[in-house]
Parts: structure tokens; sequence; C-alpha cells
């Protein structure tokens, strides 16, 4: 096993022009300083604290889990 | 009913802990907060009720009414454009003096201390002059300015003249991109406009701007009679060309900011004579016109004129010639005189105690009510609450005599009367303070308002000192000036006064983050679990590491590589602020940037070099764990332990269990603690002072949290002190991990003092303590001995929540009801309601320590 081998972010994969983009998903949010990129929230732990993954292009990707909405602020960390 | 905390049996007493103040007794536990407001006059009650509060949690403002305004970025935007080719210092005066002539002036009913920084007092400006991301972002969201088209098209000017686009142009793109990110350090200022600053308002207050314009004019006199003497020297004379340019760009500043508080004169005047029918509130007009005419232009005689002119200063240096958190000041020192001249002698604008009081009360509300347009990194990490407003009381004066008087105590009073998240206060402990001020200062915090934070006095005074033999021009602190200090945000000491505060950010602050930085370390610099990228150098593959120190060592390269990037960035910054962000009226009103015609960007005299570790606690406990079950005891190895980690503990269940058992800071504990104090002492700090910035100076560690260590938590991986990906780090500094302090307040104490404070600029403690105890008849005896004790143990700082689990959880079920519970999260405070939930339960899984026998027996209390 390779140390640097492992990733969570295997199932992101970047698709041109999706509409359906994790910009438009309800895990996606926009990155704090740069907003071309994003965070995914949807992971939860059984503590209830998000584990974010980088989204690198934040309009051009998705994934399997995209679902439309939004989350209130009480949701976030 | 309220609890009431148990009977002790201490030195063969028992000892019984009713309620200070019996009334308490009759009200439940989980709503006796909101009890404990008590405005002091209709008027603070009414301006407390309708306060346009700028909260933010999770990136976005809690208030709906609140948005971005146009006005600042459209007449920065304009005066830059007409002042093209101009020397740079004046075009900057000239774009201040463009949005202060044109700006919309604002005033509201009710209030005696007037004006406000954007069009409307439920807006924010934008400041795309520093980030172009910052505002990109504010553009896509829901408070984008309006006409949106103008504000893109404004932006887009920006992109090429910002402090980030000429500052980004020295870096590798990966290098941004790992800055950027925030997860093993903070993206610099240039990428998010965040900054930070003391103003010295002691000129302004004391000589008012005319005089400081007449100052500019002989400089500009002599220099000039200088220039044309017989005999040209061009080494000798050349430099005062800059100079000149320097004094005619204060000159313009200062006329302009006089103008801008006149015109306030006039809409106070215009109102009270055509519009304000209430006989009293006329009265009132008409006053504060008199004060806006007068202040800043002359210096401020009574209370009332050194609160305004105050206010005017603090809206030009912090929001609109450009933004800058904090509220630094040493207030009670600043204005004494004034109070003097009110409240005491009565010889100008006289009244009562009662009265200033009021007015503290009313500056509070200004300060909740200020727009901050601060990006979405800096609206995620203050959680429930505005911005980084802090400001300092107590300690000694410059002559060496007790700080504390009669003006300390209104501004505590009034802060345990309102009762508002902000602003947070930073009290100096010295041994000599008065104990009726300690009294007070025991009164916020024992109702639960999380601040004043205690700062040790002397410990911080001699940093100052430590600082100044670095000062390039010889100028550093003298004893007297090294007295005279205040945090420049929430944990880092700054000189206050005349001359020689610090001007920006680029000086000090900014985050590092050991605990991801570790969490990289053993993936050989790759992030694997938020980026899924090379976040740092490739230091080798953890299950080679023969010792701990093989582990010790690649961590430290990380840690420095990280270090470096961070204060070369902002030095970088500093070159540009220093060409294209001159602050000629902050430059006015320092007498050494005054004396030397330069402007405050460039001068520094004395250095102030910090960054912040947070998340150190994750990061050294889980050091600990290593060194002990894998090096020492040798019962996992690192191979077992990376694919644990990787598999988020998932099937590792008694590993999981072992490295959560291993000790942990705050216990007073004799294999942790070594550790710890080296980590402390020859990485986070030993390392950092290998820096040297812009200013001459090492950078030392400031440890801290703000709202970083849940959002660092959610960026970092599972850790080996047994925590799970995405779970918060530790809540600040020198703080154990939240719930891990298992021995008590007193051995937390012992832990702490282990870390030398001489080798770290400051670090924060937090801790949680009983709300039966501190608020029974025996509260103030035993928080006293312990303060008493924590400061003979030379530790830097300590806060308090005293806050029970019972009205966290019910203002949980009804928010509704529980608007004014307050509580610490780390170097300030938020409204608990305002925080996500999350956030609220890692505020509850804090330790509340209690006191038993052996800690009262440690401290000396006597029954
Ligand atoms: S759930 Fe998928 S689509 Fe949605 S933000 Fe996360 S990665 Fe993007």
């Amino acid at each position: 096993m390779q140390a640097k081998a492992k990733s969570r972010s295997l199932d992101i994969r970047i698709q041109p022009g999706i509409s359906q983009s994790c910009q438009k998903c309800k895990w996606g949010i926009e990155d704090p300083t740069d907003p071309a990129r994003g965070q995914c929230i949807g992971s939860r732990t059984k503590i209830g604290s998000i584990w974010k993954r980088m989204i690198h292009d934040y309009y051009n990707s998705t994934c399997e889990k995209f679902e439309e909405g939004e989350v209130s602020f009480r949701d976030h960390v | 009913m309220a609890t009431r905390h148990e009977s002790i049996q201490y030195k063969g007493k028992v000892i019984e802990f009713p309620y200070d103040n019996q009334a308490e007794e009759l009200i439940p536990d989980e709503e006796l907060h909101e009890h404990l407001a008590k405005p002091t006059t209709d008027r603070t009650k009414r301006l407390k009720d309708r306060c346009r509060w700028k909260h933010a949690t999770a990136g976005e403002f809690v208030e709906e009414s609140v948005r971005a305004g146009i006005e600042r970025m459209r007449l920065l935007t304009e005066g830059h454009k007409n002042s093209e080719g101009k020397p740079e210092v004046l075009r900057r005066a000239m774009i201040l003096a463009n949005i202060l002539n044109k700006g919309t002036v604002v005033l509201q009913e009710d209030e005696i201390i007037v004006g406000y920084h954007a069009e409307s007092p439920n807006w924010v400006p934008l400041y795309p002059e520093l980030s172009y991301m910052a505002v990109q972002d504010y553009i896509q969201s829901r408070y984008a300015p309006q006409p949106v088209e103008e504000a893109k098209e404004i932006n887009e000017y920006w992109k090429k003249h910002s402090l980030q686009a000429k500052c980004e142009t020295y870096f590798e793109p990966i290098d941004l991109l790992r800055m950027y990110q925030v997860s093993t350090m903070e993206a610099p200022p240039f990428a998010t406009g965040y900054n930070s600053m003391i103003p010295p308002y002691e000129t302004v207050l004391e000589d008012g701007l005319l005089k400081r314009i007449e100052l500019a004019e002989q400089h500009i006199k002599k220099a000039k009679e200088e220039l044309s003497a017989p005999y040209w020297n061009a080494p000798e004379r050349l430099d005062l060309v800059p100079k000149i340019d320097n004094w005619n760009a204060m000159i313009i500043a200062d006329k302009a900011v006089i103008a801008w508080a006149r015109r306030h004169a006039r809409l106070c005047k215009i109102v009270a004579e055509n519009f304000e029918t209430d006989p009293k509130r006329k009265e009132e007009l008409l006053m504060l016109s008199d004060i806006c005419q007068r202040v800043p232009a002359e210096p401020a005689v009574g209370l009332r004129d050194a609160m305004q002119s105050k206010w005017f200063t603090y809206l030009i240096c912090h929001a609109i010639d450009r933004y800058a958190s904090g509220y630094a000041h040493k207030a009670d020192k600043l204005l004494w005189p004034y109070y003097q001249t009110s409240i005491i002698e009565k010889s100008f604008q006289p009244m009562t105690h009662e009265d200033a009081v009021e007015l503290f009360e009313c500056e509070r509300l200004k300060i909740s009510e200020h727009g901050a347009g601060k990006s979405r990194g800096y609206r995620e990490i203050f959680p429930g609450s505005n911005d980084l407003f802090i400001f300092t009381l107590g300690g000694i004066n410059r002559d060496g005599s007790d700080g504390c008087n009669d003006c300390t105590d209104a501004i505590l009073e009034a802060a345990r009367n309102i009762r508002t998240t902000e602003p947070s206060i930073v009290f100096r402990w010295n041994p000599k303070g008065r104990l009726k001020t300690k009294r007070l200062v025991f009164e916020c915090i024992r109702d639960g308002l999380g601040y004043p934070s205690i700062k040790h006095d002397t410990l911080n005074t001699a940093q100052m000192l430590y600082y100044s033999q670095f000062s390039k021009n010889n100028n550093g602190a003298t004893i007297e000036e090294a007295r005279d200090w205040a945090n420049v945000l929430c944990m880092s000491p700054g000189l206050v006064g005349r001359r020689k505060s610090q001007k920006t950010r680029n000086e000090g602050g900014g985050a590092i983050f050991p605990a991801k930085i570790l969490e990289i370390t053993l993936n050989n610099g790759f992030d694997w679990s938020y980026s899924d990228m090379q976040l740092g150098l490739e230091t080798g593959d953890p299950r080679k590491f023969k010792t701990f120190e093989d582990l010790w060592e690649a961590f430290r390269k990380q840690y420095q590589y990280c270090m470096s990037l961070s204060i070369r960035a902002k030095d970088i910054a500093r070159y540009w602020e220093i060409r294209t962000l001159q602050m000629p009226f902050t430059s006015s009103i320092d007498d050494g940037c005054m004396e030397l015609g330069m402007d405050c960007m460039e001068l520094s005299e004395q250095p102030n070099g910090w960054q912040n570790p947070i998340t150190s606690v994750v990061a050294a406990n889980s050091l600990v764990a290593i060194k002990k079950l894998i090096y020492d005891e040798k019962k996992y190895t690192m191979e077992q332990l990376v694919e644990a980690l990787h598999a988020n503990w998932e099937g590792f269940e008694q590993m999981h269990q072992d490295f959560k058992d291993a000790p942990k800071w705050g216990n007073d504990d004799e294999y942790a603690d070594p550790i710890i104090k080296r980590f402390y002492e020859d990485i986070l700090s030993g390392e950092m002072v290998k820096i040297t910035n812009y200013s001459g100076g090492p950078v030392m560690p400031v440890g801290q949290a703000v709202g970083l260590y849940m959002e660092i938590g959610s960026r970092t991986g599972p850790t080996p002190d047994g925590r799970f990906g995405g779970e918060a780090a530790d809540d600040g500094g020198i703080s154990p991990y939240m719930g891990t302090d298992k021995k008590g307040p007193t051995a937390v104490l012992r832990s702490v003092s282990k870390v030398d404070s001489g080798t770290q600029k400051a670090n924060l403690l937090n801790q949680r303590l009983s709300v039966p105890i501190m608020r029974s008849v025996h509260g103030f005896k035993i928080w006293l001995a312990y303060m008493n004790t924590w400061c003979d143990l030379n530790i830097d700082h300590v806060q308090f929540n005293v806050v029970s689990t019972e009205e966290m959880k019910a203002a949980q079920r009804e928010p509704e009801k529980h608007q004014d519970l307050i509580v610490r999260v780390s170097g300030f405070s938020a409204r608990f309601v305002d925080i996500s939930t999350f956030g609220q339960n890692c505020i509850i899984a804090r330790n509340e320590q209690d006191f038993g026998p052996a800690d009262l027996e440690y401290l000396g209390v006597e029954f």
C-alpha cells in the first residue's frame, strides 16, 4: 500500500458545462477564498460534523450524489 | 429553580454555596441569561431592540436585510481613474477625499454617536482594490451590490490594479493553490482583503486634525527651504521629494475628513431645525451638530467629543480608507482625561457616571451594527458574531501606576448591562489592578459574556520591550511605551499611542494549522482527505521512519515550508502596500510618520511579527500517541496507523480506543507534557523565530483558534489522537482538547505553565467554569484565587465560558427565546443561537470545570 494512494474524491468527475454541477448542488458551497472553486459538504461523520472535500472546478464538476436545494446555516460547520 | 452547587467538605468545614443573589435561585437553569440584560436607559434598550446586527455564520449573514453597497467601490474607482498620473500617495489621498466628499452621510434615530460607512446602515462596503476574489464572491451571492453589472465592471477594472493581482505574480500557481485552500495555512491577506491595525487615536483626540495639517505644512515649508538652499546635494536632499508628497497627501486626507465630519454637523442641524418634533431630541441633535463641527478638527474637550472623534477616526481607518478588522485601543487610558473633565470636574459636557455608562452602551451598539465587507472565509470563521472587534482595559499606566480608573468601571458596567456579543474586551491583569475593577471583570465573566478575556500584563509588557530591540531605526518601544499596549485582534499585543502602533496585518497575523500539517506529513506531503493533491513537501514515507525523531523532523520541514511561504506572502504584500495602498490619513495621525514624512505602510519602528498556530493540540496529542504506541511500546506499527487513518478508524476499533486513551494535554501528565512542551518550544516557536519579517524582527507564535478550529477540522482527516475525519480540532492555542482535561482546573494550569511563555507571543486558554460555583457567594473569592495563581504561574492568557449545558440545550430547542445567550467560542464571543448546531455542540462538549477540595487547596482559598 502506498501512503499517498488513498483519495476521497474519486467519485467527483469533471464534465464541462454540466447543468447538475456542484455549484447547483445542495451540498456544494463556494470555496472561502476563490469562488471558482468549491467545497462539498455532503459527507457527515457520526457525531454530526461535516468532513469536507475540495472541488477544484466548482462549475464543471459533479457526482452521483447531486441533489438540488440549499442547506440551512444550522446544518453547516 | 436554579441548581445550587453541592456542599463541599473542606479543611474540616462544610462549605455551602447559596447564590450571591438569592432571587436567582428561583430562575430555572435553562433561562438564566434571559434575565441578565439591564440596559441603563430607555434609549439603549430601544437601540438594542432595533440594532442592525451583522452576525455571520457558515459564510452567510444571519440577518436577511444585509447587502453589499456599491457606493464605496464606485467612488474609489472614480477617484482612481481621475487621479491617474499623480504620485501614488496623492492618488490615495484624493480617492479618500472623493469617497468622503460624495458618499452618503447617515444619521439614525436616538443615536448620540453618529456616522456610518456605507449608504445604508444595513449594508457593507466592498474593497476591490484589495482582493478581486472576495468581491467576486459577493457578486455571485445574494448580497450582490446593485446594479450588479456595474459591480462586475468595477471588479474587472481592479483585477489588474488590486493588491491581489500585484502580489500573485511572485508565486508559483501551486503555492497559491496551497495557500488559498486554507487547510495547512491561512490564505494571505492579499487574497482575502482581511486586515488589522491600531490607529493612533491619541493624536486625533489630543491635537485635532487642524494641528496635524499645520504640522505637515510646517514640514513642507522647511523641506522646500532645504531643497532651495545653495550648494545642491542630491544624496542629502532628494529624499525630501517623496516626503513632500507624503505631507501633501496627509493634508488632503485630513481636510477631507474634517469636511466629512462637518457634513454630519450640517445634517444634524438640518434635521433638528426642519424635521425633529421632540424638543429633547432636537436639543441633542444641535449638540451633536456642534460636536461634529468641532471634532476631529479640534482637540476633544469632553467625553462626548472624545467618543465622537474616536468613532470618526475608527470609521476612516477601519472601514472607509481600507477595511481592517478589530477595534484595537486602550479605551480607559484614551478616554480617562475626558471622563475626568465631564464626570469628575464637570467643566465641559458635564454628566454623571450613569450618563457615561449610557454612552459606552451606545458605542457597543454602534460596533454591533458596524458592517464589515469581509470575504466569505472570514464570514465563516467567527460564527455567531460580526467581526473581531476587541479593545483593551486595565493594566498599568506609562508611569507604572494602576491603569484601572472610574472610566474602566463605566465601560465594564456598560458591557455587563447591555449584553452584546461585540465588542469583546481584553483585561490586562496586573497585581496592582484595583479590586473594585477586578470585581466588575468577574461580574461580566460570571454573567456568561465570555469577556473580558485576560492577558498577563507584565509578560506582555516585557514582550513589547523584547521586540523593540529589533527596531530597524533604533526607535522601538521605551519602557513607558511598552506599558502602553492593547491586543491588535483577539490575542496578540501591540503598542498603542501616538506612534509605533501596528498599521497592517502583513506585520502580524495569519494562521498555520499543525493538525493538517501532521496529516500530510503522515502521507509524504499528500492530502488524501480534502484536496486530493500534493499539499506540502515530499518528506518521506512515514512507514520507513525508524525513530520518532524522523517523524519529528519531517513535520518540522513541512511546518517550515508553510511558515516561510506565509511570511513571504505577507512581506510581498507589504512591498505593494507601501507602493499602492498608502494610508495618508493614518500617517497624518502617527507622530513618527509626521516627523519623518513617511507613509505608515512603510514606517515600522516597532516590529511585531507573528503567525497563529491553530489546531496545535490535536497535532501535539497525536505526536504523544504515536510516540507511546508506535515507538515506545511498539504496540502498533506506523503501517497499521496509516491504514487505520485512511479507513477513518473503521474496522480498527480497539486501535482507535488505544490511541484515544493515550495521555492528553491538560492533565498535568508526566508522559504527555514534556513532549508537548518541546513541540511548542522547539517547533511552533523554534522554527518561527528563525524567520525575519519586513520590520526586522522575528516572527513568534500566537496560538489561538477563532472558528477555524471547526473549519480546519472539517478539512482534516482522522488524526492519531483518536479524532475522526471532519471533527473539530482543539478550541484554542494551548487549550486542552474538548472533554479531555479530566483532572480539574488546576491540573490544566499546571500543564499550561510548563510551556515557557517567553517563547510564545501569546497562547489562548479556554476554560469553562461551573455556573453554580461562579454565581454563589464564594464565586468571586474562588475566581480571584484562580486568577492570582494563574498570574503567579506566568500564563499568558485565559478566558471563560460560564454557561450551563441546560441553557444551551434549551436554546437549541427554542432559539427565538434565547437571543441574549452569549458564549465564548474562541477569541470572540458569539450569540449562541446564531451558530450552527455542530458549532453549538462543540461548545457544549467542552469540559465544565468544577472546583474540588484539592483545587481549592492548591489555589489557597480560605472560607
Ligand atoms: S454531492 Fe457531488 S455534486 Fe454535490 S457538491 Fe458534492 S461532489 Fe458536487
